[in-house]
């Protein structure tokens, strides 16, 4: 297990499930998904896409589409020592302290400007809705655009449209930093940047994390974004974490045979390994395969990964991982 | 960035509208020409009719409509293009001959463009509330209602809809003293900048208003509804409402001024559709507007009233195009021309 981190929660997710609903189907997009964020402290959430990360995140904002039903769990937030469940607050008071306690950047911040409003004016109606006088606002503002190494007055006055897409994205990072927020939930933050960009934007978001003590969710399928910015990393595997534990374990070390798939596939200059692609297609959210979803693509399947209820996340090797293979070699004694 | 200077815009847009106005006088010319029974000659014919010799008869067509009808047609084509250009749109030759064209459509076209601006700003504003308030309530009653109406609404032909309406509230239920309505003010009234003149041109102008206004409203409502629900599904909406913007701001500053954007351009054009449809509304209601005029050029085939109105319209088209697009630019800034670099 990790060791209990000596600083408060804020962020606890936990036993989340979601379903997506149509007329002729119900797809569970999340299954039982808890996780926890302390205080300056960056948890990742890897998986490829349909792993259900994306609707994780927006679960935990509250932000899922009308399709969308969470049947169990609870997000629970702490501002000032007061616990509440984000998924039981009404509407309107989730809407008044949202921002405060939990922002969020945008998968493609490219489209989560508003194209006909100037870049000033997303902030300036940002504190509205949260009573952050106008003169306050617009100084924090100016702090903020400068702390992501941008120039204030003239990003103030752009329109969306006018700027890069590393630009716009320093640009949602300090709109989520606006109302000061104990954790900020970062969507795919660098996918849609170039290399140097990327590079970029992950060490700005480091410097604002030692500046502020801002807690990250980090929801990304690229594993290299992973290493760089978190503490903590969960695998998701069609709507399940299958292993948990802390970066340097689990990127360097992987125990569930999806998750070692995953580092094999990403290109790395530090290794000589050949790219090897894992087998096969994420499954169906809608008909999901008897026993470990991970089986019809795992070169360790065995019988009992093949029938049965998909396996229960375990301690193993001072971490947890749902995999019948490795709690085995646990059992018999050690790593094989 | 290299930006295309504002003068050289201008004068592509000039140079654009000469060019459709050419093109227009020029179908419209060849048009007239090409209807059975070459109305030159039908005209001459009927002056013959009168008393008059042939040669007379020739010689009064040719006086009335500045143009030589003897000369070849090329000729005749770029004696018509002259006066064009001069804005001499010729006389009437059967409706009122000898008063300029210029004159008729001058004092037609103001009652026109009066009654058709305002009852389609009217429509246009009811089309965007109910489209967005249609986009809003998405898949209740509302949104089937309004959607079904507008469907119907915009189905239904100016003219069907006026004559049922003067039936039904003017003959039938008798609420409206619809005969007195006719014309665009009453006859004992004098025009003139005074509070009756313009009461009783409001009055008037309510039976065509009200059937433009029913006509037009249900297009611009199912546009704005499918427009408005495209830009609710957008990134930005959901991160307005994540970032805790009220749902008020978010309709207003951006649902409806995103998505009423691209009805800017369809509602320009829309203008002058409604110019030419004015046809049948006007003769219904005999309000004297250009589209009553067409309809007697028509009738009795006067032919330099009918190349006026059909250059008119024109006009008024090409005028509404580049007001929206100068409209478009201010409202988005995309498209705004960008003063610094």
């Amino acid at each position: 297990m990790i060791a209990p981190s000596a600083e408060p929660l804020v962020l606890d997710v936990s036993g989340l499930t979601v379903e997506y609903r149509d007329a002729v189907r119900t797809v569970r997009a999340v299954t039982g998904l808890s996780l926890s964020v302390a205080r300056g402290r960056t948890v990742a959430l890897i998986g490829e896409s349909g792993s259900g990360k994306t609707t994780a995140a927006l679960a935990i904002l509250g932000m899922l589409p009308g399709s969308a039903t969470v049947l169990s769990g609870s997000v629970a937030v702490t501002p000032a020592g007061r616990r509440l469940d984000l998924l039981r607050l009404p509407r309107r008071e989730l809407r008044a302290l949202r921002w405060q306690h939990i922002a969020y950047v945008p998968q493609g911040s490219i489209s989560s400007l508003n194209p006909i409003q100037r870049i000033g004016r997303h902030f300036q109606q940002t504190a509205e809705a949260h009573a952050l006088g106008r003169r306050a606002a617009e100084a924090r503002a100016m702090e903020l655009l400068a702390a992501v190494h941008l120039e204030p007055r003239r990003i103030w006055t752009s329109y969306p449209h006018e700027l890069s897409g590393g630009t716009r994205q320093r640009v949602a990072i300090a709109l989520a930093m606006l109302l000061e927020p104990e954790v900020i939930v970062l969507d795919e933050p660098t996918t849609a940047l170039d290399v140097l960009t990327q590079e970029a934007v992950l060490t700005t978001l480091l410097e604002l994390q030692a500046a502020t003590g801002v807690s990250y969710l980090a929801i990304t399928h690229d594993l290299s974004v992973a290493g760089a910015v978190a503490d903590e990393v969960i695998t998701m595997y069609a709507g399940r974490a299958v292993e948990r534990g802390t970066a340097e374990q689990v990127l360097a070390d992987p125990l569930h045979p999806y998750t070692a798939g995953l580092l094999r596939s990403t290109p790395s200059v530090d290794s000589d390994l050949p790219v090897q692609s894992i087998g096969g297609h994420p499954p169906s959210l809608s008909d999901l395969p008897p026993g470990c979803s991970f089986h019809p693509r795992c070169g360790l399947a065995d019988e009992r990964c093949r029938s049965g209820g998909p396996p229960a996340l375990l301690p193993a090797d001072s971490r947890t991982v749902a995999c019948h293979r490795v709690s085995e070699r646990v059992a018999a004694g050690g790593p094989g | 960035m290299q930006l295309t200077p504002l003068f050289t815009l201008i004068g592509r847009a000039l140079v654009r509208t000469v060019l459709m106005l050419w093109l227009v006088a020029s179908v419209t010319f060849l048009a007239i020409r090409a209807l059975p029974g070459n109305p030159v000659d039908v005209w001459v014919q009927e002056l013959q009719g009168t008393g008059l010799s042939a040669e007379d008869a020739r010689e009064q067509a040719t006086r009335l409509l500045k143009i030589d009808v003897d000369q070849p047609l090329w000729t005749q084509y770029l004696d018509y293009l002259g006066n064009l250009a001069r804005g001499d749109l010729g006389d009437s030759v059967i409706l009122s001959p000898g008063t300029p064209v210029t004159d008729m459509l001058g004092e037609r076209l103001l009652w026109t463009l009066f009654s058709i601006s305002f009852a389609l700003v009217i429509g246009f504003l009811i089309g965007l509330y109910l489209g967005s308030l249609a986009a809003y309530r998405r898949g209740t009653w509302v949104d089937r209602l309004i959607t079904n109406v507008s469907a119907l609404m915009s189905s239904i032909p100016a003219v069907l809809l006026g004559i049922v309406l003067t039936f039904c509230v003017g003959v039938a239920w008798d609420l409206v003293p619809i005969q007195s309505l006719r014309g665009a003010y009453s006859p004992d009234v004098q025009p003139g900048f005074d509070l009756d003149f313009i009461l009783s041109a409001l009055a008037h102008v309510i039976a065509p208003g009200i059937v433009y206004i029913l006509v037009s409203f249900g297009t611009w409502a199912l546009v704005m509804r499918s427009n408005a629900l495209s830009v609710l599904a957008d990134d930005h909406v959901g991160q307005a409402r994540a970032r805790g913007l009220s749902e008020r701001t978010i309709r207003v500053a951006f649902v409806q001024r995103n998505a009423r954007l691209p009805l800017i351009t369809g509602f320009a054009i829309s203008m002058g559709f409604v110019v030419s449809g004015s046809v049948l509304v006007e003769r219904i209601f005999v309000y004297p507007g250009v589209g009553q005029l067409l309809a007697d050029a028509l009738a009795r085939r006067d032919y330099t009233v009918m190349q006026g109105v059909v250059v008119a319209t024109t006009i008024t088209v090409l005028l509404a195009t580049a007001i929206a697009d100068a409209l478009y630019g201010w409202l988005d800034p995309r498209t705004r021309i960008e003063q610094h670099a």
